[in-house]
């Protein structure tokens, strides 16, 4: 599963054999990724999972050439991006990419024209630009009364939305975002996560989360990719992924607190499914169970 | 990237150089410095070379570092080096070509050509010897606390020296900080399309301005941070701290001080001899 060859055109974006090092020809060397392969598909959420240091962050800048791997291949729709210098600028449209806390790059003096900056580098129309914030601030979830405040304004949960309506204003084909909901609430996380369903839902387009949070993987994610010291250990469904538990925990990376709970129950006799990672799916699964009067 | 600049160049290691207290080696490379102005004779000029050249292996520095180092003087060296060749007129020299108009006077002797070598050498050294000695093996926070103790006697005269090489530690402690910052916002900047290697100076000024925002509010950011958690624990200034590293000087500091001695007394003795011995040859 960790090794297998890619048809290409099956991904709308996928790396081959990555290999990156930092400072190399320094005494800080270190490798950050070993050999890591992996595809996202169209229109599904793709959640690559974690430690700090396994590469995620590195992984994820390789996926719009901001950074150059030193060995392997990233495609976008087949093509090589590194073919052809020019036509990278024209890519970070389409694979757009937000960084971890990118409320700390918001620089306009309103909401309205930091979320306008990526559209209008595009070289859009005013009214395109215009529908496109007013599109982006929908999906996100933000206020129309917040467009016009300053971003240094709003409070940590609303930044980080304007950050990420700025990057989703592109209309990017694939979006990847870094820990989008890192030092948020719960209520902030829930908001982010459902910003991101919509826009899925509506655009039909390719999402990666980056996180190290298993909750929200199982939650969110239909595909996982999960990262440890620099190598790629599992990738494929939910469901695949989750049921090798005992290898995601011989990484120290566990499973959902709520797998845990179904497999106690499943061990004490209870007749649960084997693909509960989630608190609702469980919950309801032992709803149907004690209605159907098995217990 | 901009990561890939060596900004307070600390080079980590466990040689002698390393170990030595941050004092001393201040100390050490005043007194190397001096060293290098009083060869003033091309055969002692010629020896302090030689030591300088010394100076990496004793303290584990790779020479591909230490040409780091000089690479970037290589035009002050060229503008140095033109401007000794040219003038090189004085009584009793040796004239090679001279050329005279107006105001002008270039000159080009047998002396004035030594001098140009002496000139280019001597800074190509300098920056080579305190680099090794201080900058690649003392790390910024070493190096602070040195200068603290060695100017702690100016407290006497009421002067902020806690407070100073504070400020400094401080400095040095952000720099990397705000370098990664940089790189980070650059990088998510270019992300949403934009675009600093291209076109016009003034757009490419323009350009900037998504960068310096966000790193001026960070910078803020961080001062704001550091300084309630300063107050936190209590930070009230120089008096009555102690330190977790206390400076001490050990055995190896006097070895290095005293070698430092002997080499700058031979050094004198070079000179004096050479200047004004039997070899009577002298450039200076």
């Amino acid at each position: 599963m960790t090794n297998k060859t890619f048809e290409k055109t099956e991904y709308i974006l996928c790396a081959e054999h990555l290999v990156y090092e930092y400072g190399i020809g320094t005494p800080f060397r270190k490798k950050a990724l070993d050999d890591v392969s992996f595809g996202v598909k169209k229109g599904r959420i793709t959640g690559i999972i974690g430690h700090t240091g396994s590469g995620k962050s590195t992984l994820v800048q390789m996926m719009n050439g901001l950074l150059k791997p030193q060995s392997g291949k990233v495609y976008f729709q087949g093509e090589d991006i590194h073919k052809d210098k020019a036509t990278l600028p024209a890519l970070r449209y389409k694979v757009g990419l937000v960084f971890q806390y990118p409320e700390y790059q918001l620089f306009e003096e309103s909401v309205r024209r930091d979320i306008a900056y990526g559209p209008s580098n595009m070289g859009l129309s005013e009214e395109a630009v215009a529908r496109r914030v007013e599109e982006a601030a929908e999906f996100v979830g933000l206020d129309k009364s917040l467009l016009d405040k300053s971003p240094f304004d709003l409070s940590g949960g609303q930044k980080r939305r304007v950050a990420i309506a700025g990057v989703i204003a592109m209309r990017p084909e694939v979006l990847i975002l870094d820990e989008p909901a890192s030092g948020l609430d719960p209520i902030g996380r829930k908001n982010i996560f459902e910003g991101l369903l919509r826009y899925r839902d509506s655009t039909g387009a390719a999402v990666v989360i980056v996180s190290h949070s298993m909750e929200d993987m199982a939650m969110y994610a239909e595909d996982i990719v999960v990262l440890s010291h620099d190598r790629l250990i599992l990738s494929g469904t939910r469901d695949e992924v989750f049921s090798h538990a005992d290898e995601l925990i011989a990484h120290s990376l566990d499973v959902p607190d709520i797998a845990r709970l179904a497999a106690r129950l499943r061990r004490a006799g209870l007749p649960l499914a084997a693909n509960l990672y989630t608190v609702e799916e469980t919950a309801k699964a032992i709803a149907a169970l004690l209605k159907g009067g098995t217990v | 990237m901009i990561k890939d600049i060596t900004l307070g160049q600390y080079f980590p290691g466990d040689s002698f150089l390393h170990r030595l207290d941050p004092r001393m080696k201040i100390v050490l490379s005043m007194l190397f410095i001096v060293m290098i102005f009083l060869a003033s004779s091309l055969v002692s000029l010629l020896a302090v070379t030689v030591l300088t050249f010394l100076l990496p292996f004793v303290g584990k520095i790779p020479m591909k570092t230490v040409f780091g180092a000089i690479k970037p003087l290589r035009w002050v060296v060229l503008i140095m080096m033109v401007l000794f060749l040219f003038t090189g007129g004085g009584e009793g020299y040796h004239i090679l070509w001279e050329f005279h108009w107006q105001f002008i006077n270039l000159v080009i002797s047998v002396e004035g050509i030594l001098k140009a070598i002496a000139v280019s050498v001597r800074i190509v050294i300098l920056v080579v010897s305190v680099s090794v000695i201080l900058s690649y093996t003392t790390s910024p926070i070493a190096l602070a606390d040195g200068i603290e103790s060695l100017l702690s006697p100016l407290k006497r005269l009421r002067v902020p020296v806690h407070d100073f090489a504070m400020m400094i530690t401080i400095a040095m402690r952000f720099i990397p900080i705000l370098i990664e910052e940089t790189d980070k916002i650059m990088s998510a900047q270019t992300a949403r399309g934009a675009d600093f290697h291209s076109g016009s100076l003034v757009k490419r000024a323009k350009a900037l301005i998504p960068v310096f925002i966000p790193l001026f509010v960070s910078s803020v950011r961080h001062a704001d941070n550091l300084a309630t958690a300063m107050e936190c624990r209590l930070y009230r200034g120089g008096n009555n701290r102690t330190r977790m590293r206390s400076l001490c000087y050990a055995t190896r500091d006097l070895l290095a001080l005293f070698a430092m001695g002997l080499l700058l007394v031979g050094i004198i003795l070079l000179t004096a001899e050479v200047t004004y011995g039997y070899l009577g040859f002298r450039y200076v």
